[in-house]
């Protein structure tokens, strides 16, 4: 009987024990303050990061990328050019600004721009009556005046209806000088005609300019039309 | 008599309760060598594992724990098994320290992807613009050819302004001209053309009626605007004139 109650405690103390050590295991087991130290302490790192390292540098990446598009939209704007400059021919290209510049010169002298005038009107026969010129400032543009300035002046020839009006045709289209005829005034007789006009005479003065390699460029001969009318013009003056 | 049969009744009794007590016992041994013979059977188990171990590996090599066992012959299993509650415990806590370090590598990746965006961001931006500057200086040789270029293409300019106003002025007296000599005999003294195609006229002719005439024709013509008599006179010597009207500019200019 003794021997009974005896074991009886002994298997008691034996799950008394087994039952501590589970509770320590699952205290032990338990979600703590310590085991939270590290996600909190990470997030708190990383929110800080985010504010004062993060958002700043993606800030200079995201500017260096829009800078990079820039960059790479010139590259591509001087790739085209490149290509462009390297159709064009450098000797034609200085022939044709010869020529240009000779319809459109630099300077106007008014000597010269006259002299082909009277040549002209000698050739179809008609006689002076008043002829004067000098430089002016070109329309009432202000942004045309910068550009171009002419050399005008009233003329006055008088001839027969048709060379009258053949001279007139031949200045206006075919002159070597870019002219415009202003205020046609024509008199008429029972044998002479007499015309009297305002002409004006263009040239661009010439100016330092600087190199900009990122204006769009188009190529000059894009405009082969006109540089024939000009070629034509030029080839009137050398007769 | 009775006394005897009262110590007979005890002792029987007596044995029985002995009886009932060996029973007891022999019910509680029986369950103990149950338990011991299980134990027995467990550590002569572990006891063959780890001589079949000390018999691969040296001796040295055993543990304390299994060198007592492997001495001892048999002993007693105090250490307690576990139960399903610690395990899932024990797991669980396994994977909140996963989580630790899910959290850091997070960060980790994290500052390292921004870093290397920002690096890479810069590093193209370097070599972007390297290769413009390279690009820049290569072009400077054909900076004559651009600008003679400009030149040229200043020139075109003008030339395409001004000609949007250009007008033949043989074409405009040769055309109006046809109208007068189809009116009849008119001699035209003035004929003034302005830079807007408007224009004025005078002339004289023998009869009013030729005068109206024209007035007429020019006023029907498609390609004059409007018509204007200004002034009309009659005299012994004949009839005079004046117009003053309006050509279309659409069909005179930019031809």
């Amino acid at each position: 009987m003794s021997i009974g109650i005896s074991k009886n405690n002994l298997d008691n103390r034996k799950v008394g024990k087994k039952l501590a050590t589970i509770s320590k295991r699952s205290k032990k087991s338990q979600l703590e303050l310590s085991d939270l130290v590290i996600p909190l302490s990470s997030f708190v790192i990383l929110v800080l990061l985010t504010f004062f390292v993060f958002i700043p540098m993606v800030e200079t990446a995201n500017e260096s990328r829009a800078e990079l598009k820039e960059v790479q939209e010139k590259l591509t704007a001087l790739n085209t050019l490149e290509s462009k400059l390297g159709e064009m021919n450098e000797t034609s290209l200085l022939e044709d600004l010869v020529m240009v510049k000779t319809i459109i010169p630099k300077v106007l002298q008014v000597s010269s721009f006259v002299y082909y005038i009277d040549t002209l009107a000698m050739s179809k026969d008609l006689v002076t009556r008043e002829i004067s010129a000098g430089d002016v400032n070109i329309g009432g543009d202000p942004t045309e005046s910068k550009t171009s300035q002419g050399v005008s002046g009233p003329l006055s020839y008088s001839g027969r209806y048709e060379d009258v009006l053949d001279f007139l045709e031949e200045m206006q289209g075919y002159s070597p000088y870019l002219v415009t005829l202003r205020n046609i005034s024509l008199t008429g007789g029972e044998e002479n005609w007499s015309v009297s006009f305002d002409l004006v005479g263009y040239y661009i003065p010439e100016e330092s300019k600087k190199l900009d390699l990122y204006v769009p460029f188009t190529p000059y001969t894009s405009f082969s039309d006109i540089i024939d009318s000009f070629s034509l013009r030029v080839s009137k003056l050398d007769e | 008599m009775n006394n005897n049969e009262e110590k007979q009744n005890i002792e029987v009794e007596k044995k029985q309760k002995k009886s009932f007590l060996s029973n007891f016992v022999e019910i509680e041994s029986k369950e103990k060598v149950v338990i011991e013979t299980k134990n027995i059977a467990r550590q002569e188990k572990e006891v063959k594992k780890i001589k079949i171990k000390a018999e691969i590996d040296d001796e040295s090599q055993l543990s304390d724990q299994e060198k007592l066992l492997l001495h001892t012959g048999a002993g007693v299993n105090l250490i307690p098994k576990k139960s399903k509650a610690e395990v899932v415990k024990a797991k669980k806590k396994f994977s909140f320290n996963v989580s630790s370090m899910v959290s850091l590598l997070l960060l980790v990746v994290l500052s390292l992807s921004v870093v290397l965006f920002n690096i890479v961001s810069k590093q193209q931006l370097n070599s972007a613009t390297e290769d413009l500057f390279q690009k820049e200086s290569e072009l400077e040789v054909y900076g004559d050819m651009i600008l003679s270029n400009n030149e040229i293409l200043e020139r075109i300019d003008l030339y395409k302004h001004l000609e949007q106003g250009v007008f033949s002025p043989k074409e405009i007296v040769v055309y109006v001209m046809t109208i007068v000599d189809r009116s009849g005999s008119i001699v035209i003294r003035t004929f003034d053309i302005g830079n807007d195609l408007g224009f004025e006229m005078s002339g004289s002719t023998s009869d009013l009626a030729v005068v109206a005439k024209l007035w007429y024709l020019l006023g029907i013509d498609e390609n004059i605007d409007n018509i204007n008599l200004e002034s009309v006179g009659k005299s012994d010597k004949g009839a005079s004139f004046s117009f003053k009207g309006q050509l279309n500019t659409s069909n005179f200019i930019g031809d």
